[in-house]
């Protein structure tokens, strides 16, 4: 009987957290209301407000989502490959040159945006400073086991380049979302080439 | 009848207007603020703001405009002291390795920057204008490039309608960054340029 409850609950959540997406992402965080999630999710009211305490919380639990599900797609793809050239590479393009569906948009400009509006909210912004260090461990780890191994040079600071990773990252996204017209694909195989070249060993 | 408004009055209330708005977004966020908190901030009323200005988007297009003026004139005055397209492509990249970035005023105009940029994607004109201001920033560095192709000192083999691109996605990359205050935006900018530079050189 409370399985079935519990199940009902964690239904309603996801419901409640994919229309809000769609609205946050539509309308902008600030201007989206939770009238208009009730609406997208046929959720009522009162129900939401039992899950969450206020829009700010589904905002926070949407960041949640999207870093979780984030680094198990990251970590998935990193795990079919054993050099760090091909662990690099693959981020390079089978993730940022791979396909994007709209709720994958949606999460990206969604995650943006609250990005800048934590600059706001320091509680916020010291979740998003986990996640981020988080973030850096992966490439920074990767990269290193490169430098133990031979296969990358020994002379590059593995945190530096992790940083200039996820920057270039960021940026290709942040492209992807703002200039659909630009040569994005070309980019992100140009930036490939020369991150991999600067950091391999011959 | 002559006109009992002046181009210069008028020129300075829409200066007190911006002034004012880019502090009330750099506070608030872009969204949040309202054209209420201008004129407070300003001490205009909301009527006169509206003669000046149709909406919000207008008002930060505007100063956005303005901005992009500015730094055209400046690009425009550097680059005539500078021979080579190499060191006009070095110029620039240091040109945003001397600013601070974490300065509390610049990290907020930084922030309300990315928030109209994101906002934009929501309709159809603002991204049409903001992609206008794209192609004439991309379009800064490919031309250098081209000229420096032309004189056998850029490396002849990179395509530079990418590399063009590629300069502003790593400063809008690195630039999205900071607002974590621990992002060492200074050795990841100063790495990227150095790739950066060691691609475009002809060997």
């Amino acid at each position: 009987m409370s399985f079935a409850k519990n199940e009902h609950k964690q239904e309603q959540r996801n419901k409640v957290l994919i229309s809000a997406l769609e609205c946050f992402a539509s309308k902008g965080y600030d201007a989206a209301t939770m009238d208009d999630i009730v609406l997208h999710s046929s959720v009522s009211k009162g129900s939401i407000y039992k899950l969450f305490k206020s829009k700010e919380e589904i905002y926070i639990e949407l960041m949640y989502k999207y870093t979780d599900e984030f680094f198990e797609e990251i970590n998935l793809i990193l795990a079919k490959y054993t050099t760090a050239r091909e662990k690099l590479s693959s981020l390079f393009i089978e993730y940022l040159n791979g396909q994007f569906d709209s709720y994958k948009l949606n999460s990206f400009l969604v995650h943006f945006e609250l990005q800048l509006y934590s600059t706001r909210k320091e509680q916020m912004l010291k979740l998003l400073e986990e996640r981020r260090l988080k973030r850096l461990g992966i490439i920074s780890k990767v990269i290193s086991e490169g430098i133990q191994n031979g296969e990358l040079k020994q002379t590059h600071d593995a945190d530096v380049y992790a940083e200039m990773f996820w920057a270039f990252f960021d940026g290709a996204i942040e492209t992807k979302l703002v200039f659909p017209n630009f040569p994005y694909e070309k980019l992100v195989i140009e930036q490939r080439d020369v991150f991999i070249k600067n950091l391999a060993n011959n | 009848m002559a006109p009992i408004v002046s181009e210069e009055y008028k020129e300075k209330m829409k200066s007190k207007i911006l002034n004012s708005a880019l502090e009330c977004f750099a506070q608030k966020g872009f969204s949040t603020t309202t054209i209420n908190e201008i004129g407070a901030h300003s001490g205009i009323s909301k009527g006169s703001i509206y003669n000046y200005f149709v909406s919000k988007d207008d008002i930060y297009l505007e100063l956005l405009n303005r901005a992009t003026e500015n730094d055209k004139i400046d690009i425009t005055k550097n680059f005539s002291k500078l021979r080579s397209s190499y060191s006009k492509i070095s110029f620039l990249f240091d040109v945003f390795l001397t600013l601070d970035p974490f300065e509390p005023k610049r990290a907020g105009q930084n922030v309300v920057f990315y928030e109209f940029t994101f906002h934009c994607t929501r309709s159809k004109r603002l991204l049409e204008l903001i992609t206008d201001r794209g192609n004439f920033l991309v379009n800064l560095i490919k031309e250098t490039l081209e000229k420096g192709q032309e004189v056998g000192e850029i490396n002849p083999n990179i395509d530079t309608q990418v590399y063009a691109h590629k300069f502003w996605l790593i400063l809008d990359g690195v630039s999205l960054q900071t607002i974590y205050k621990d992002f060492p935006y200074y050795d990841v900018l100063s790495e990227m340029k150095e790739m950066y530079l060691e691609e475009i050189k002809h060997k």
